[in-house]
């Protein structure tokens, strides 16, 4: 007979966002400062304090937050002082589903979920040093050409023409517009996006999410605890995710292979069979427009090298948010895409609210070595 | 509190790795872990892995080694990478058991690794990780810190504190001389120890741990998954990680009350009331030779000011009635992620009678510990055989 923790449900009770801020701004703040803006934020939001919390789990790689050790500092700064706390080295979801496990082994029933990214590291260079000295680093690979390659594989093999990726930013920053939370509101031409410079082909300026500084928390609880604080939490109702191999020579570059593996246990256990019927939204990790089309085919919402056709349709509601490309907080891009799915399924998105939104599926993807190893997550919300 | 047990420890040898790269000494330990548990890499659902990257020379090894992990055929795993300093080693080990205990998974892979030979000084890449508008300038790190712990339990509670100080580096060397994967095999003598030279005040050589290459690897199973794959697993019978504030000045330094705070949380769970009587093997984070006087003091085996009587006692040596870090502990082998989870490997390794010429007679309950940060986290474990 199974234990009663295995039937336990999971509720996201609030979030809260930090300040969002580029390069450009004055008056920043450090990682730590936002960690405690976005949690302080989430946890007046349902009129908690830190006293009400069991765990505290963080998301954050200190190659870039430029600390050895980061969650020393925002360890305090969302709460953990004297309890159980610790940090996930990966894109933010990662974080989230491992407070759900925690949650769900029936030793806890409170955690606040954190990610903070700030502007200290050049992200180009530093993502250099993860390729292994031998083979790719004297080819300055770096995450950016490394996905650049998946991106020219996946072009050539489809015969993906460009103007689908412009389509596709086009569509992603239209969303941004209406997005009172998205940090670029304004919209670009696919003419627009074609006529910017190749970065590194195939992809142009237009086409590559701006790094921002910013913060998001979330809190989650247990399912009585979860509707003493919320009238309406929005359940988890699955996590999965999938980490490939590290050479790019080994594996098939234009096909999102741990995505699938990810999806497909999260629809099996759900018992999904047509994804794009029986899921209201979706929030996908465009880190450039070709991998949103490569997540289409993963994720099963088109055929595989198919991908385009759900542009020139798009019956579905995909990144509402914006994506990475209007609000890109690099490994806590993971927990705004969850953050807006809550507040959609919530009712309470405002300007960008859709009307029927029941079940949303959240992709997540830890960037740091492009194309080579790829840790892809998927988070089914429900209401 | 669901029921988990280890069922597989991998460890590898240690010191100096040259031989290997990052990826071939993870895979020595996973290789062990298999051959200890009798399975295959497919029969793993998950994997923790862990590294304090900065140290390696080469960022995010994970992405490198996932070929090591069973990540590199075809398949894919769900692999989550976990950090938080000198605590990693045990964070992993916590992350498992919540893997399994959430009923999500049978069997899951925790691997700690470090190469800390690929850096040029340990100590200045610690220096990366403090205040670096105030302490960095200051060249603080890991040594500074716990000299900062033994002056003022000198002069707080024992003025001769280093005549005790001289007795744990050498029972910890002593007992390394029985573990073929530890680092440090140093046969020293009191003449040794008080002929070492100072590295911080009060510290000595002799009172610090090396710089280690090294892995490990341990598989954890649900009970179903244990009793049908092994004959003596180690349970998992209490658990918990506390952190505290990163700030120097609003902690307690001559006395861890943080994790006497954490202790007292765990032996309840785990039913332990009297911990100097039902323990019968420690193995603690004793990077430096204060720490363990201090760490007996925290977890309950001693009164506050009191851990020396311990050692003066012989309680904690080798063949004390109980036994502190007879595998050497981190005075001997500081592969610094991994260092942790050794502690959780050598404490299975003596509830499951596997830990050969290091095992300690008729072991039940065996405890793990790690510290990290600032003085600021630790994480404790309960195992048993029962």
């Amino acid at each position: 007979m199974k234990s009663i923790n295995y039937v336990m449900k999971i509720g996201i009770i609030a979030v809260g966002y930090g300040d969002f801020f580029d390069a450009s701004e004055k008056e920043k703040k450090t990682y730590y400062e936002n960690s405690f803006i976005s949690t302080k934020r989430a946890l007046q939001e349902v009129g908690m304090s830190r006293s009400d919390v069991d765990i505290f789990i963080e998301a954050s790689i200190d190659l870039f937050a430029g600390r050895l050790i980061s969650n020393m500092y925002t360890c305090t700064a969302i709460g953990s002082y004297l309890k159980d706390e610790t940090n996930t080295a990966e894109d933010s979801t990662l974080a989230l589903i491992y407070a759900y496990m925690k949650l769900k082994s029936g030793l806890f029933d409170v955690a606040v979920v954190n990610s903070s990214v700030g502007l200290d590291v050049d992200y180009i260079y530093a993502s250099t040093t993860i390729f292994d000295p031998f083979i790719y680093r004297p080819l300055s690979m770096n995450y950016l050409t490394s996905l650049a390659m998946q991106a020219s594989s996946y072009k050539s093999n489809f015969r993906i023409d460009e103007e689908y990726a412009a389509k596709i930013v086009e569509n992603n920053r239209s969303n941004a517009s209406k997005n009172p939370r998205a940090f670029l509101k304004e919209k670009v031409s696919i003419d627009e996006v074609l006529k910017s410079e190749y970065i590194i082909w195939p992809l142009r300026e237009l086409m590559l999410p701006k790094l921002i500084s910013g913060s998001v928390s979330l809190i989650i609880a247990t399912e009585d605890i979860a509707k003493r604080y919320n009238d309406s939490p929005i359940w988890i109702e699955d996590v999965a995710w999938c980490t490939d191999g590290y050479y790019l020579g080994t594996k098939k570059l234009s096909f999102l292979t741990p995505l699938y593996k990810a999806a497909r246990k999260v629809y099996n256990t759900l018992g999904i069979e047509n994804p794009a019927k029986e899921i209201d939204l979706f929030e996908i990790s465009d880190v450039t427009p070709y991998h949103q089309m490569m997540s289409y085919e993963a994720l099963k919402l088109t055929p595989i090298g198919k991908g385009y056709e759900l542009i020139d349709k798009d019956p579905l509601s995909i990144n509402l948010s914006g994506g990475n490309i209007s609000t890109y907080l690099f490994q806590a891009s993971g927990l705004f895409r969850i953050a807006e799915a809550f507040l959609q399924l919530s009712y309470k998105a405002g300007n960008n609210q859709i009307e029927k939104a029941e079940k949303a599926l959240i992709h997540g993807f830890t960037p740091i070595a492009g194309a080579s190893t790829q840790t892809h997550s998927v988070i089914l919300l429900g209401v | 509190m669901k029921k988990v047990a280890i069922i597989g420890v991998g460890l590898t040898k240690t010191g100096r790795r040259n031989d290997v790269t990052h990826q071939e000494l993870v895979w020595e330990a996973v290789k062990s872990a298999l051959n200890d548990a009798e399975l295959e890499i497919d029969d793993i659902d998950a994997i923790i892995y862990g590294t304090m990257d900065n140290f390696d020379g080469i960022s995010s090894p994970e992405r490198f080694d996932s070929i090591a992990l069973g990540c590199g055929r075809g398949n894919g795993k769900p692999l989550m990478k976990i950090t938080t300093g000198g605590t990693t080693g045990i964070s992993l080990a916590l992350a498992a058991y919540y893997h399994i205990a959430s009923g999500l998974y049978d069997t899951v892979l925790a691997v700690g690794v470090q190469k800390v030979g690929e850096n040029v000084e340990a100590q200045q890449v610690l220096n990366t990780a403090v205040e670096p508008i105030l302490e960095k300038t200051f060249g603080l790190g890991a040594i500074h810190a716990a000299a900062f712990q033994a002056s003022r339990y000198k002069s707080t509670y024992k003025k001769n504190i280093e005549d005790y100080m001289c007795k744990v580096a050498i029972n910890n060397r002593k007992n390394a001389l029985r573990n073929p994967f530890a680092h440090l095999k140093l046969n020293i003598t009191d003449e040794d120890y008080y002929s070492s030279p100072y590295l911080v005040w009060p510290l000595r050589l002799l009172d610090s741990c090396p710089s280690s290459d090294g892995a490990v690897a341990i598989i954890f199973s649900s009970s179903e998954f244990a009793k049908k794959h092994s004959e003596n697993p180690a349970w998992i019978k209490g658990l918990g990680y506390i952190s505290d504030s990163y700030w120097w000045g609003t902690k307690s330094i001559e006395f861890w009350d943080n994790l006497a705070i954490l202790s007292r949380r765990v032996f309840r769970m785990a039913k332990i009331s009297d911990p100097l009587k039902e323990i019968d093997v420690a193995e603690l984070y004793n990077a430096f030779t204060i720490q363990e006087i201090m760490e007996y003091e925290a977890i309950g085996l001693a009164k506050k000011g009191e851990g020396w009587k311990l050692l003066e006692e012989d309680i904690t040596s080798f063949h004390g009635s109980l036994p502190v870090c007879p595998s050497g502990g981190i005075l001997s082998t500081n592969p610094i992620a991994a260092s942790g989870l050794i502690r959780v490997a050598e404490a299975a390794l003596q509830v499951m009678g596997k830990a050969g010429e290091r095992q300690i007679a008729g072991v039940k309950t065996a405890i793990a510990h790690a510290w990290g940060g600032a003085l600021q986290f630790h994480g404790l474990m309960v195992l048993s055989n029962e």
